[in-house]
This record gives C-alpha cells, sequence and structure tokens, in this order.
C-alpha cells in the first residue's frame, strides 16, 4: 500500500470513527434519555416562596447544561411564561392571575412580586421544564442519527 | 460491466445521502413532534424542510458523481467528493443553526441550545473526508491501480 493510500484510510477510518460516536451520541440522547443530567437540577434550582408578605424568589443559574457522559448540549436561556394560579377568596375556582413573560439569563435571579395565600399555593408552570427539556433533547438526538447514515457510507 | 459496478454503487450513494440527509430528520420531526405527552407540542420554528431536502439531493448528487468516477477518473471523483463534503458542511451549519431554538408554544417557552460536542464530531468527520478526497487528487496514480491491472 502506497503512502497516499495508507494517508487516505487513515483519514477515512478516523472519520468514520468520529462519526459514528456522534451517531452514537445522538442516538444514546434520544433512546435513553431517562439518564441524562440537567446540570444545575431546574427543579431544585428553582426556588419559590409562596408566603404572604415578601416577594416571591425564583433562581434560577444558566447556563444549564445536559450531559450523557461528556459535554452534549447546553442550554443558554430559557424564554419562559410563568403563568400563575390563585384562589380567589379560597372559593375554591382556580384564578387567573396573571402571566408574565420572562428571558432567563446567565446567573438570573429574579424577583417576583406576587403574593399569594398560604392555603392556596400557586401552580408555576414553569416546573415542567426539565421534562420539556429531555423530551426536546431526544427528538434532537435522534436528528443527529441522521448524520451517521451519510457518514457510515464512506466505509464503502 | 464496470460501469455497470460503478453506477450501482453511484445509486446507492445518491439513495443513502439523499435519504439520510433530506429526509430523516423531516421524518424524525414529524414522528416527534407532540410526542412529549400532556398534549405538549414541541416545534423548531427556524425548520426549512426544503433547504434540507435540497441540499440532502444536492450532497446525494455530488456523491453518485463521486462514486461514479472513483474507478475512471480519481481526480475528478475527488474533487466531486470534496465538493459533496462542502455541501454537508454547508447543511451541518443549517441544521445546527435550524434546531438551536425550539419552542414549546404551550408554555411559550423558547430553548436555545448548542451542540458543542456533537457539533465538533460532525466537523471533524468532514474534514478528514475532504482532507482524504484531496489525498486522492494529490496522488491518484495510487487509487487507479486496480483499473490499469483488469486493462
Amino acid at each position: 500500500m502506497g503512502t497516499g493510500k495508507a494517508v487516505y484510510t487513515t483519514f477515512k477510518v478516523l472519520a468514520v470513527i468520529f462519526s459514528l460516536t456522534a451517531t452514537a451520541s445522538g442516538a444514546l440522547l434520544a433512546l435513553d434519555m431517562t439518564k441524562i443530567n440537567v446540570s444545575p437540577p431546574t427543579s431544585s434550582s428553582v426556588q419559590f416562596d409562596y408566603s404572604i408578605g415578601p416577594p416571591a424568589q425564583l433562581n434560577i443559574s444558566f447556563p444549564l447544561t445536559i450531559t450523557y457522559g461528556g459535554s452534549v448540549c447546553t442550554i443558554n436561556s430559557v424564554n419562559l411564561t410563568l403563568a400563575i394560579y390563585g384562589d380567589a377568596g379560597g372559593l375554591g375556582t382556580p384564578l387567573f392571575v396573571n402571566t408574565t413573560i420572562f428571558t432567563l439569563a446567565p446567573q438570573t435571579t429574579m424577583t417576583i412580586n406576587y403574593n399569594f395565600s398560604k392555603t392556596n399555593p400557586p401552580l408555576i408552570t414553569h416546573l415542567s421544564i426539565r421534562a420539556i427539556v429531555k423530551g426536546v433533547i431526544s427528538e434532537v438526538g435522534i436528528s443527529f442519527m441522521g448524520f451517521g447514515l451519510d457518514m457510515l457510507y464512506t466505509i464503502f | 460491466m464496470g460501469l455497470g459496478r460503478s453506477f450501482l454503487l453511484a445509486v446507492v450513494a445518491f439513495a443513502v445521502t439523499a435519504f439520510s440527509m433530506g429526509y430523516v430528520p423531516i421524518l424524525i420531526r414529524d414522528v416527534l413532534a407532540g410526542s412529549l405527552g400532556g398534549g405538549i407540542v414541541v416545534q423548531i420554528p427556524n425548520f426549512d424542510t426544503s433547504l434540507l431536502l435540497g441540499l440532502g439531493i444536492l450532497a446525494g448528487a455530488f456523491a453518485f458523481a463521486q462514486k461514479m468516477f472513483q474507478e475512471t477518473n480519481v481526480k475528478l471523483s475527488g474533487v466531486y467528493g470534496i465538493i459533496r463534503y462542502v455541501v454537508v458542511l454547508y447543511y451541518t451549519l443549517v441544521f445546527l443553526q435550524m434546531i438551536g431554538t425550539i419552542t414549546v408554544p404551550t408554555y411559550n417557552i423558547t430553548i436555545q441550545t448548542a451542540y458543542l460536542f456533537l457539533a465538533t464530531l460532525i466537523f471533524l468527520g468532514i474534514a478528514l473526508n475532504m482532507l482524504a478526497y484531496i489525498v486522492k487528487i494529490l496522488a491518484p496514480k495510487e487509487f487507479e491501480k486496480k483499473t490499469e491491472t483488469r486493462k
């Protein structure tokens, strides 16, 4: 085997290895997302004090890093609607209070000026972000497998 | 008959490339959209179906040409190979930009992501493939030996 052919084969083999790794990473993201770690854990990093009196505090550190083995994905910012529901006068009928759109930038600490009754804690939709993010990442992970299909053809 | 074998390989190259790049991402998006449960719909606002399909078919066409000439004209095959991966590179950049923003309308959530680890692996793969074809162009005779032996 000549030098040119040896170099060519080496490049091709390395290309296939990189492509396979990318494909496998995408597949792992897609198929085994239960083991994906969100750091910092979104739900536990959110502190929401709905007690009467002081304004509520919402603390989320960004960027969030989604990891599976190695570093895979970074979430730089999240725009979310904080839908807050209350119970007007304890009548038992959920009352839509307000919806506010926030942009969470790196190291954001937000102060939310709402007061709530202790007996009627608000429902905060952002707590489901983690599940949503995982679902989204799994979708994207499968998309990356498409790249691998093409790259694998270079074996031939 | 040699032409027949090259033609067959070229057709397979076109089919695999065009399908995997042009159709698989669209198929996956359509299958998985709204599968998060609770009626939550995921949208990729920048997703351009026709652009992905077009680039997939274009890359497939260059893959076809590359495979078609790989035994008869190695230099030309190498040039087509490089162009093919230029298209793949552009496709990758476009695709990463597309999936960088994902929205969940139900909660008015916009998620911006950067897939640095996967993107790095893909870019390295593309670069190595392009280098491999440059080697083919620089030393074509080494790759033409089989053809010469047959003759």
